[in-house]
């Protein structure tokens, strides 16, 4: 329980962590706990979770521990660069260790020590969260933290992925990097958010933000839109049928991607949304069947590598 | 005798799940000790979000022991008639472990039979307890459940450990990995240590865990809670108010703690009921209002920490705070650029349930419905004339607040919103008061709509719900009620009591149904009558469904109210039900009450034998008490009549009573009524018949009264 850390939010001698140093940080302390450093995958995306390192990889029996920063698209929370704290291009720092380990909070709440965070001062929360995935039909139970009333982190025990009931269970931490960097830096906007030394945020990311919105809001081609959504799927269908799930994969997140859109939009009615995440969902169930199919195989790789993993997975 | 001490550590349960958890593991306990043959002297439960913890006084040492004796097959059975053991009776025997030779043969009721006596020795308490601690932690169940480690045990989240003391002993057991122990944790941030119980003493445990800033007995920290939130409120003589907040907030943490926090006054320009949904939903703020019932810019945050290292919260959450409220002011802002009548037309973006089209459609209904229920009460002189075009622009905006962000972001503020956007429009006060009314009750204890505006629109609504759903089979079933059915016939009952509303449910229902595109459209109206008929019934049963389960709740006798439900008039005017049930409720409880249900029970069991429809002919009469009941009935039908017409039912009841509780009796005392003459006979069961009926088609029907003894009296 005891700490390893200095508590350095704290020290005198230091002006509060830069975004860049938080994820440096962050990548340090989950390199030495024997993560692999993925990096983000070159596809749009609304969250890490999307990324194959984290929804192909939970799925089987294989162990697997990875963290990597994932930027992350949300057309639909755009606000022009105007709103402080909404943005429809942002980054998650994610981590996946599979199986979840017993000490899971604890190793967690040591990652925040380590970026500077006083335990004891501030008011940590583990607040009860369902969280749910409609698109890739996953499920999972944990909670969102808060770090004084703020959520910074999403903690979850994945229950399903693509459908599947998992075993073992993965955790999977998702950092919510600029409100961890508002809370460290006491800033109000995301914007004023110091990068590294003479750059902010804002200087940055702000005219995405504008440049974006307008785009997502106002200007994308629905009826290309709509035509690539087909596709797309249609693609991946048959690429599912050629038992080449990686790149069938990729297809997943792009029309995930062209849904979200068309949603930011406003071109899919409520009634035919149900119907398009029914279609990214059942995309993402063959993929993970087809997965399944080939790990088990190649006789699960990772198996076999008792060193990757202090626990070996239950069979 | 020896206690025990069990506490199941976890990582941080939902708030809500803890309080049932617990209750579980007291009747768990009590169950299994039960079957164990231990019996407990008392039982103590506490909980945190991050253990359950049970305290069991005064267990025995050792389980009784005990002879049992179980029943086998009949001796014939079970031995030839050589006296030599057939399959059946070796079958027996081994299954009960005992010999054949001391298979003991007993005399019963149903002849011989063969037994086993088995001697139980009682085993030592401390060697059973692991079982039953599994079991409990097998046995409690959440609403969701979670898996961490293996597929086989779930919990509401993980458990890290087990603290099992009988006595001073721990208790040998295992659970998926986890050993329990004589260790317990202290505060995962204030302390961090783990604790070692030596004996199972419930004062030794909380004291131990007090010292590591854990208070571990739910009362003392919602009281700690309420004292310190009143303190800080009573610096702005304010009051807490808000008790289920009170309990949430005990279970979310282990020290309890609160702080004033503050916000900008610049924010007090967003409606009131915004700013304190923006508290409290997310943030499980106390808000502090002041002596005039408006917001202050003041709150109260419960948080986790102790005195010392408190204060570092307050920043953060006036932060958070201030993000969600900029939000709520921008949405604000933005939602009123464009009137709520200007949003009527693009409710046809929202889609409300499959093939019933989209809130456009569904805010037609509701228009019309509304129209239609209100033309019915103006009729009756049961709502003002002026009332009729504003229940029509009520209705026609009661919807469209859906489409603003501000109900996007917030969604339990709709009805609310459009009451604040109404008014920014210019709307009339009643009109945007109706808005925010129509979805009352929103709970059980929930108040109906003030205004009838509001409880005309908001009946409206509801109507159209319940058709809706029962159109397209999404009925509720055992628990599950997903549309919220079983509320909104509640808030329909409720509305139509407490307005005193005079409505033909079956006749709203119809005209309901009708507007339901389903049914437009369709060509063939024969077919869809049919259906239409179809979902009548099943709604009509569910209305006396529900009917019958609120009146149970309200503690009306099952009996009294399947007597008013059953009668000729039934249910279709709730108002009246209601009233007659009342009525009945408290004529129970009259001396003269067994008398009544005598007459009204016995003119209905021989009543029901007439065989002709025609009246009673005055020629077929031959006995005197014949002519003389009928000429009483003729006297004293209009007053009894005339009560239930006036809706005086306890009058009604009376009066019938202190009509015919004598003369009818003294009717079937002197008159024979299954006389051999065909004519005579059907004459007299008529005239029963007739009788009967003042009383139970328009009343109730008493013919299944439970008496309890008081009848026999009675008769």
């Amino acid at each position: 329980m005891n700490c390893p850390y200095p508590c350095l939010l704290h020290s005198p001698m230091r002006t509060p962590m830069t975004f860049q140093e938080i994820i440096l940080k962050l990548q340090n302390y989950w390199a030495d706990y024997g993560c692999v450093l993925w990096q983000p995958y070159d596809i749009e995306k609304g969250a890490g979770t999307f990324n194959p390192a984290t929804f192909l990889r939970a799925l089987g029996p294989e162990p697997w521990k990875c963290a990597y920063v994932e930027p992350s698209r949300r057309p639909a929370d755009g606000r022009y660069g105007e709103n402080p704290n909404r943005l429809q291009h942002y980054y998650q720092f994610q981590v996946i260790v599979k199986p979840a380990p017993d000490d899971a909070q604890d190793i967690y709440l040591n990652s925040l020590r380590f970026i500077g965070i006083d335990l004891v001062k501030h008011d940590v929360r583990f607040v009860e969260d369902d969280w749910e995935s409609p698109t890739l039909g996953a499920t999972g139970l944990g909670w969102e933290v808060w770090l004084d009333g703020m959520e910074v982190t999403q903690f979850t025990y994945f229950q399903q992925v693509g459908g599947f009931e998992l075993e073992p269970i993965t955790l999977e931490l998702t950092y919510g990097l600029e409100r961890i960097a508002m809370f460290i830096q006491a800033k109000e906007s995301v914007f004023d958010l110091e990068w590294v030394k003479g750059y902010t945020y804002g200087d940055i990311h702000r005219q995405d933000e504008v440049q974006f919105s307008t785009y997502n809001f106002k200007v994308a081609d629905t009826a290309m839109l709509f035509q690539l959504f087909d596709t797309y799927e249609k693609e991946c269908q048959q690429l599912i049928k050629e038992d080449l799930v990686l790149p069938a994969y990729d297809y997943v997140l792009k029309c995930s991607h062209t849904f979200n859109m068309l949603d930011a939009r406003g071109a899919i009615g409520v009634t035919q949304r149900t119907g398009y995440i029914g279609r990214v969902r059942n995309l993402a169930r063959h993929c993970a069947e087809s997965y399944v199919r080939l790990r088990e195989a190649l006789h699960w790789p990772l198996l076999k590598d008792e060193t990757l993993t202090p626990v070996r997975a239950a069979q | 005798m020896t206690d025990l001490l069990f506490e199941i550590g976890t990582e941080e349960i939902p708030a809500s799940y803890i309080t049932p958890a617990l209750n579980q593991m007291k009747a768990l306990f009590t169950e299994r000790a039960k079957k164990h043959r231990l019996e407990v002297q008392s039982l103590y439960c506490t909980g945190t979000p991050r253990r359950l913890t049970l305290f069991v006084r005064g267990l025995p040492q050792r389980q009784e022991s005990v002879t049992e004796e179980v029943q086998g097959p009949a001796a014939s059975i079970a031995f030839d008639k050589t006296g030599n053991p057939t399959k059946a009776g070796l079958g027996f025997a081994k299954s009960q472990g005992v010999d054949i030779h001391n298979l003991q043969i007993k005399k019963t009721t149903k002849g011989e039979y063969c037994f086993a006596i088995k001697q139980a020795e009682g085993q030592e308490t401390l060697h059973i307890l692991p079982e039953i601690l599994a079991e409990i932690i097998k046995g409690i169940s959440f609403p969701k459940s979670m898996k961490w480690k293996g597929s086989n045990l779930f919990f509401a989240r993980p458990i890290r450990s087990i603290l099992a003391l009988f006595g001073d002993k721990v208790v040998p057991m295992e659970i998926n990995g986890i050993k329990a122990d004589k260790f317990a944790f202290g505060h995962p941030f204030l302390s961090g240590k783990r604790i070692e119980i030596s004996r199972a003493d419930w004062d030794l445990y909380m004291q131990l865990l007090r010292q590591e800033k854990v208070v571990a007995d739910m009362t003392e920290r919602r009281e700690t809670l309420r004292a310190k939130i009143t303190h800080l409120m009573a610096s702005h003589s304010a009051s807490m108010d808000d008790e289920e907040l009170l309990d949430e907030v005990t279970n979310l943490v282990e020290y309890p703690h609160a702080v004033e926090c503050s916000f900008d006054e610049e924010f007090l320009d967003i409606p009131g009921d915004v700013i304190e949904t923006a508290m409290k939903e997310h943030q499980r703020y106390f808000p502090i209002k002041k002596r005039d019932g408006n917001l202050s810019n003041k709150f109260i945050a419960v948080v986790n920490r102790d005195e010392i290292n408190a204060q570092t919260a307050v920043q953060g959450n006036e932060r958070v705070l201030k993000a969600r409220l900029s939000d709520a002011r921008f949405f604000w802002k933005e939602d009123r650029k464009l009137p709520l009548e200007k949003r009527v037309d693009d409710l046809k973006n929202l889609a409300f349930l499959e093939k019933l089209g989209n809130y456009r459609d569904r805010t037609d209904r509701i228009v019309n419905l509304s129209e239609y229920l209100s033309h019915r009460l103006i009729a009756l002189n049961q709502l003002p004339i002026e009332a009729d075009a504003r229940i029509k622009r009520a209705a026609l905006l009661c919807k469209a607040d859906l489409l603003t962000q501000m109900v996007g972001e917030f969604p339990s503020l709709q009805g609310i919103m459009g009451r604040e956007y109404a008014k920014w429009d210019g709307e009339e006060p009643a009109i945007a008061t109706a808005i925010a009314e129509h979805y009352m009750p929103r709970f059980a204890t929930d108040t109906i709509p003030a205004s009838k505006i509001g409880a005309v629109v908001g009946l409206a609504d509801k109507f159209d719900t319940i058709c809706s759903c029962f159109a397209l089979q999404l009925t509720p079933t055992g628990s599950q009620d997903p549309y919220s059915l079983r509320r909104h016939a509640y808030g329909i009952i409720r509305i139509i009591e407490e307005c005193e509303f005079t409505l033909e449910i079956q006749e709203v229902l119809s005209r309901a149904f009708s507007l339901l595109p389903l049914f437009l459209k369709k060509p063939e109206r024969n077919h869809h009558q049919a259906a239409q008929d179809k979902h009548m019934q099943g709604i009509k049963d569910f209305f006396r469904d529900r009917l019958f389960q609120i009146n149970i709740e309200r503690g009306h006798r099952h009996d009294l109210i399947n007597a008013v439900l059953n009668t000729g008039a039934g249910f279709n005017d709730i108002h009246d039900f209601s009233q007659r049930l009342q009525a009945l409720s408290c004529v129970s409880k009259e001396c003269w009450w067994p008398d009544l249900v005598t007459v009204v029970e016995r003119t209905f069991n021989i009543g029901k034998k007439a065989t002709s429809i025609g009246s009673v002919e005055e020629h077929l009469f031959t006995e005197p008490e014949e002519r003389k009941l009928w000429d009483i009935y003729k006297k004293n039908k209009d007053t009894v009549q005339n009560h239930v017409t006036e809706k005086r039912y306890e009058e009604a009841c009376r009066a019938y009573y202190e009509v015919f509780a004598r003369t009818v009796h003294s009717f079937f005392d002197k008159v024979y009524v299954n006389v051999e003459d065909e004519s005579v006979r059907n004459n007299r069961l008529l005239l029963v018949k007739t009788i009967n009926e003042l009383y139970s088609e328009k009343i109730a029907d008493l013919s299944h009264m439970e008496m309890s003894g008081n009848k026999n009296q009675a008769s």
